[in-house]
């Protein structure tokens, strides 16, 4: 007996034989196929990436030495005037020996241990003002003398980068013995130790 | 009868001929479907083949001991930079803070003691800079010195909340005294705002 189809269930059969290999080629091939070549290809990239990078980082780099020594001297040239590697001592013989080269005696120089906190920038009260962190070393003493010598020793401390004048009280009067009290900062410059390398 | 006959076996040839066209189409689809998937199924495994071969080319290239020790190179070269930029940035912003204060050296006594009418007297001068705060104590021989001098600090550039409130007089020595406190300017922000003006 011959089973005769007519030509729709020939259709239909075709439909599902295509239907049929393309699930088993799915199954046992593609479905790993294209899964390794997605991860192959995520690698792929990767690597390329990274070739890259390193190839323009190689090129770019003698250019990049050049900065990064020139980022160095800048930070350096800023760290100079500041007081680096101060101590507490090192702190009080610099201000006894800027006392004795103006010729001035002072009974006593108070230093207070290294602060590291903001340091407001000048603002007039009310405002606002930006502040960075910057470690310094507080001082404190007291020398009398001419009104004269009071402003020389004032204007040559202003002078000096790497110190802030915090407070100042002068006893007497501008044309007699001035006794004066001062306050003043040491700012070490803070570079954690970067500048070293 | 015989005619009828003819007829039916005329449909039943053409019948068959249509068939087999229809076959003959569903046979071309299949081909060309299974085509699509061998081409497919090429396409996957040669570039997946292909990126295997790059990869392994791309890892030749990194791990290859020079390139890596420029890698190390780089990367301290980037942590440096980083170092050196955060130096740099505190360095300067402490710069610009400590410029921000008004100088209290010699041209600002010089303002205030120098030029002055006979017989004007300064004492008990102090500072403090975390308010700007100024004080000072000032003592004229005659009434025209004194006003004169009163004068002279309301025009003063270098301060500001400057406010009279009068005058202690001392009738034996005809002299005029009083303390006066008021906050120094940052010179150097009323000297940018002149510029912009």
């Amino acid at each position: 007996m011959r089973l005769e189809l007519s030509p729709r269930e020939k259709n239909l059969i075709f439909i599902l034989a295509l239907l049929i290999v393309t699930a088993l080629a799915y199954t046992f091939f593609f479905n790993s196929a294209l899964q390794k070549w997605v991860d192959q290809r995520a690698v792929y990239q990767q690597t390329q990436e990274l070739v890259v990078a390193m190839e323009q980082s190689a090129a770019e780099l003698e250019v990049r030495k050049q900065y990064v020594e020139q980022l160095r001297e800048e930070a350096q040239a800023l760290s100079e005037g500041y007081h680096l590697d101060y101590t507490n001592h090192r702190a009080e013989q610099k201000i006894t020996a800027l006392l004795m080269e103006k010729g001035l005696v002072t009974p006593y120089v108070d230093v207070a241990g290294v602060i590291r906190e903001p340091f407001p920038a000048y603002g007039l009260s009310g405002e606002e003002t930006p502040a960075v962190q910057a470690s310094r070393i507080p001082l404190r003493f007291s020398v009398s003398g001419s009104m004269n010598q009071m402003i020389d020793l004032l204007d040559t401390i202003q002078k000096d980068t790497g110190v802030h004048i915090s407070d100042f009280t002068m006893f007497g009067a501008d044309n007699g013995e001035v006794g004066m009290a001062v306050t003043i900062e040491l700012l070490l410059g803070d570079t954690e130790g970067v500048l070293d390398e | 009868m015989k005619k009828k006959r003819i007829d039916l076996y005329v449909q039943r040839q053409k019948a068959k001929k249509q068939d087999r066209a229809k076959t003959g189409s569903r046979t071309k689809v299949g081909l060309v479907f299974l085509l699509l998937l061998v081409v497919l199924a090429a396409f996957l495994l040669l570039d997946t083949n292909r990126m295997e071969k790059k990869i392994e080319d791309g890892n030749a290239v990194l791990n290859d001991p020079a390139n890596l020790d420029r890698f190390e190179e780089i990367n301290s070269l980037n942590q440096r930079e980083a170092a050196y930029l955060s130096v740099r940035e505190n360095l300067d912003g402490l710069d610009q803070i400590l410029q921000s204060y008004p100088e209290v050296g010699r041209d600002l006594f010089s303002h205030f003691l120098m030029g002055n009418a006979p017989g004007i007297t300064l004492s008990n001068i102090s500072y403090t800079a975390a308010t700007g705060q100024f004080t000072m104590s000032v003592e004229a021989a005659s009434y025209s010195s004194w006003t004169q001098y009163i004068s002279k600090l309301e025009k003063s550039p270098f301060i500001t909340g400057f406010e009279y409130r009068g005058y202690q007089r001392d009738l034996g020595r005809d002299a005029y005294f009083s303390s006066f406190s008021f906050q120094l300017v940052d010179m150097s922000q009323s000297q940018e705002m002149v510029e912009e003006d």
